[in-house]
């Protein structure tokens, strides 16, 4: 009788363990992905320009990264003012990024409906040895970049002024 | 020779019992609570409190991530979409439980620099809650507010924090 007395009383008393055990933390997992973010800046009354521009024939004029214009075909220059048009960056210390330009666009004349097109759009980094939309931003996370192009012209085109905007975006590679 | 070893398996169940019990076996019964035990485990679906991307800004900011990942922007741009860290737990049907998150701050390392952005003011939507009368279960949420400071480095941080949860 004594003899089972004790089993009861053991049986219940380690039933009771793991009840009164704690049940251990959980470990959960915080992230966060932290960035500078990337802005992009016109710089002041910067715009590329093809400048006067004469053409007996179908062909081009293009303007480097640096601003240089040069002519092809029927096309000679003609004085004005000729200029790439240039953007600062800021982001990521020593991040680098991709600037995405439109292919070619078409620009009509200003009064009419004529139109030439511009394409072959370049990108030169801030002291970059070569053209290339992918720039890297300085130690301190600033930059910058031109926007050179290539403006073709028909072989009977229009006496005028053509102008028109494009879009410009930049994103961390 | 059946009985002596009956005898033997009870005294070996004995000496598991913890020292303040074993002084009086009459008495042990009358003193012992029968429970479920707690489980906790982490949500499949949202086993992380993750804020996800968030810019560096110009001053001190805050995102404040609620228990149901609702973010709260504080001088700070969030540029995608967070979500808070959910939990089930189960245990007995109808019993309350409490749920016990850091009081102070956790420290996120960053993956690459080893720097390090703060977490503090741990929240969840149900401090206490009653676990289902039928299925024993319940889930909760939590959420926390991070720091961010103009110093701070693009980096990718993690760190863990522990939630515990105990019978009421």
């Amino acid at each position: 009788m004594k003899t089972k007395a004790i089993i009861l009383s053991a049986f219940m008393a380690v039933l009771a363990i793991p009840a009164t055990m704690a049940q251990a933390p959980v470990q959960a997992t915080a992230t966060v992905e932290v960035g500078t973010p990337l802005t992009l800046t016109l710089v002041l009354n910067s715009e590329l320009n093809f400048g006067k521009v004469n053409s007996s024939a179908a062909g081009d004029c293009v303007i480097s990264t640096a601003g240089v214009a040069s002519a092809n075909g029927g096309v000679t220059l003609n004085g004005g003012t000729q200029s790439a048009v240039a953007f600062t960056t800021t982001g990521k210390p020593s991040g680098t990024y991709v600037v995405t330009i439109p292919s070619s666009l078409t620009i009509t004349r200003v009064g009419g409906t004529q139109t030439v097109t511009v394409g072959n759009f370049l990108v030169r980094g801030t002291g970059a040895a070569s053209d290339s939309p992918i720039v890297t931003l300085s130690g301190t996370g600033i930059g910058g970049f031109a926007v050179g192009a290539t403006l073709s012209l028909g072989s009977n085109q229009a006496d005028g002024t053509y102008t028109s905007q494009f879009p410009v975006t930049v994103a961390y590679q | 020779m059946k009985t002596k070893v009956i005898i033997l398996s009870a005294f070996m169940a004995v000496l598991a019992i913890p020292a303040t019990m074993a002084q009086s076996l009459v008495n042990t019964p009358a003193t012992v609570t029968l429970g479920t035990p707690l489980t906790l485990t982490l949500q499949p679906s949202s086993p992380n409190l993750n804020f996800g991307n968030l810019n560096i800004p110009t001053s001190q900011g805050t995102c404040v991530l609620s228990p149901t990942g609702v973010p709260t922007y504080n001088n700070v741009v969030g540029t995608s979409t967070p979500n808070s860290v959910s939990f089930i737990v189960t245990g007995g049907a109808s019993k309350t439980i409490a749920i016990t998150v850091p009081s102070g701050t956790v420290a996120l390392t960053g993956a690459q620099t080893g720097t390090t952005i703060n977490l503090s003011d741990f929240q969840t939507n149900l401090p206490t809650l009653t676990l289902d009368a039928i299925t024993g279960s319940a889930t909760f949420g939590v959420g926390a507010t991070l720091t961010l400071n103009p110093t701070d480095k693009d980096d990718t941080y993690t760190g863990t924090f522990p939630v515990s949860v105990a019978y009421n």
